[in-house]
């Protein structure tokens, strides 16, 4: 897995604290807290309609908050240089379609008050593979070419903080690798912070090293990716067997050291030991009942898993 | 280069680009100016011209108004056709959305708007008038030893009219950038047909002329109460109210 964050995280970027948002019957957003550090590729992870949408509209001043504090680089969100500061593309592209993609870059660059030169115009529009269609108007461009030229203006006023809703949609597989690594490159290379906003969990896996998991208004987790991870899936094991392990064999292995063990699979055997058992113990406790080991791997849960565990609690 | 300025060129290129526009613009303009020039020559100049003595002042007022609904059309159909369409569509393709989070401000987008879908109007509609003009005036009135232009009939129909098409877009905008498009261009459409059935009544009945100062006082009269209308409707215009505007 391929993750972000090998800048050192020391100053937290975008803040919201006790956020509130309501929309007359509906709470849109109650009590959101989180932070992004620099250096972060921060994945704001929700289903549709959680609210991932109203913080970001208004960590880009779209909205106003009921209530809370927001501040992006020190600085209230509201402010217009703060707002210089920042790059965004939006679930919508915004893109003006009978101007061509240097007209659209120029234009927004000028909104910035930034006057790019031929050639920066030129390699942002290289580096997010549309060279060759520059001069074509955007109402020709395909819906993957479009999301390119919408993070070409992302990137139009060198911004420090992108704010990135949905990335991804409606871009093919190999478009989705090019921006992946162009997001990578810019955290990784340039010392940009990223907040991507996706309702899809592999991406953000793959991309994110910290996350906040938004469900009906309310973060349920945000932390380190990599140890929420880790605190789901502490002491468990999944055993590689050279064949499927006897109902018998399990009762007993769950008598003796107090194992539980998931539905056993043909050849493998999930396994969550409680603290003070060994992966050795139970390893030799099955070679004595004949049952040949193949193989032993700490469990990796996924975020799908822990997502779907942090909704089935809810609804508990 | 202001924020202001970089917008409006942007939304006037835009428009200027779509061929949509200027095809419905284009066609529906000569259409219906072709109309008025058929009507005005054959049932106003005319029989004015076949009278056994000349009215000079009725025979430069029909020219003079004939210059009059030529803007009058040129421009109001021009509003009409782009005070909706790309208001629409940038609510849905989510670019006033975009703008809105750089640092725009919302009066800088209402701004931009407005002056971008009466600009080309006002252009071509003045154009269209001081060639009309120029036309008639060889025609009609310099043969009978009439001047071209006056300066009441200058001021109404190159200064107050495309003043009142003026407030009147902004006052569009101010209804439909932060509400619903449609209900902003209800507004357009509607001022063109009554304010030119209205001009034409009171013209016909010597209340007002475009020749004389009293049809001047009319257009600012109307120009102050869309100016006081857009003051109220400009005072809540925010960001969130647009964005919330912004249904897809």
């Amino acid at each position: 897995m391929d993750k972000g964050g090998t800048v050192e995280p020391t100053t937290a970027v975008i803040e919201l604290e006790d956020v509130k948002k309501r929309f007359g019957a509906l709470q849109a957003l109650n009590g959101v807290t989180f932070t992004v550090e620099r250096g972060d590729i921060f994945g704001y992870l929700g289903a549709n309609g959680a609210g991932k949408t109203t913080t970001i509209r208004i960590l880009l001043d779209l909205l106003r908050a009921d209530s809370g504090r927001v501040s992006v680089l020190g600085d209230p969100a509201n402010r217009v240089e703060t707002r210089r500061r920042i790059g965004f593309m939006l679930d919508a592209d915004g893109l003006y379609d009978q101007l061509t993609a240097v007209e659209n870059l120029r234009f927004y660059a000028k909104l910035y008050g930034c006057s790019p030169s031929a050639g920066e115009i030129a390699a942002l529009l290289a580096s997010v593979r549309l060279s060759d269609r520059a001069n074509d108007r955007a109402g020709t461009y395909s819906k993957g070419m479009r999301r390119r030229l919408a993070l070409a203006r992302a990137l139009v006023h060198d911004p420090e903080v992108l704010i990135l809703d949905e990335p991804m949609s409606g871009i093919d597989p190999t478009g989705q690798i090019e921006i992946r690594a162009i997001i990578q490159d810019l955290v990784h290379e340039r010392g940009k912070t990223i907040l991507l906003s996706s309702h899809d969990l592999d991406e953000i896996e793959r991309l994110c090293n910290r996350i906040a998991l938004i469900d009906q208004g309310e973060i349920r987790i945000t932390g380190d990716l990599k140890r929420l991870l880790g605190a789901g899936s502490e002491g468990q094991i999944t055993i590689a067997t050279s064949a499927a392990v006897a109902p018998a064999i399990l009762a007993e292995l769950r008598d003796r050291f107090g194992v539980e063990a998931g539905a056993p699979g043909s050849a493998t055997l999930d396994l969550k030991l409680p603290a003070g058992v060994r992966n050795a113990d139970i390893v030799s406790f099955l070679a004595s009942h004949g049952v040949g080991v193949e193989g032993v791997a700490a469990k990796h849960t996924s975020l799908e898993e822990l997502y779907a565990a942090i909704l089935k609690e809810r609804e508990a | 280069m202001t924020v202001r300025s970089v917008l409006t060129k942007a939304a006037v290129r835009d428009l200027a680009r779509s061929r949509s526009y200027r095809a419905a613009f284009v066609v529906i303009s000569l259409f219906f100016v072709a109309i008025l020039y058929v009507i005005g020559v054959r049932l106003l100049i005319t029989p004015l011209l076949s009278r056994p003595t000349l009215d000079r002042e009725l025979l430069a007022g029909a020219v003079a108004g004939l210059v009059y609904c030529t803007v009058l059309i040129i421009a109001g159909l021009s509003l009409n056709i782009s005070s909706t369409q790309p208001l629409i569509r940038g609510k849905a393709s989510g670019s006033i959305e975009s703008l809105l989070a750089t640092p725009v401000a919302a009066r800088d987008l209402w701004f931009a708007l407005s002056i971008a879908s009466i600009l080309p109007g006002i252009l071509a509609g003045v154009g269209a008038g001081l060639v009309a003009a120029v036309v008639l005036g060889v025609l009609y009135l310099a043969p009978n030893g009439i001047p071209i232009a006056t300066p009441w009939m200058v001021a109404n129909c190159f200064i107050l009219l495309p003043g009142v098409y003026l407030m009147l877009a902004f006052l569009v905008h101010a209804v439909g950038v932060p509400g619903r498009a449609t209900s902003g261009a209800v507004i357009a459409q509607v001022f063109l047909p009554v304010y030119a059935s209205l001009i034409i009544n009171l013209g016909a009945r010597d209340v007002v002329a475009v020749t004389r100062p009293d049809l001047a006082l009319v257009q600012l009269g109307l120009t102050a109460a869309v100016a006081a209308l857009i003051v109220a409707a400009v005072r809540g215009m925010t960001k969130e109210r647009i964005v919330l505007s912004c249904k897809r």
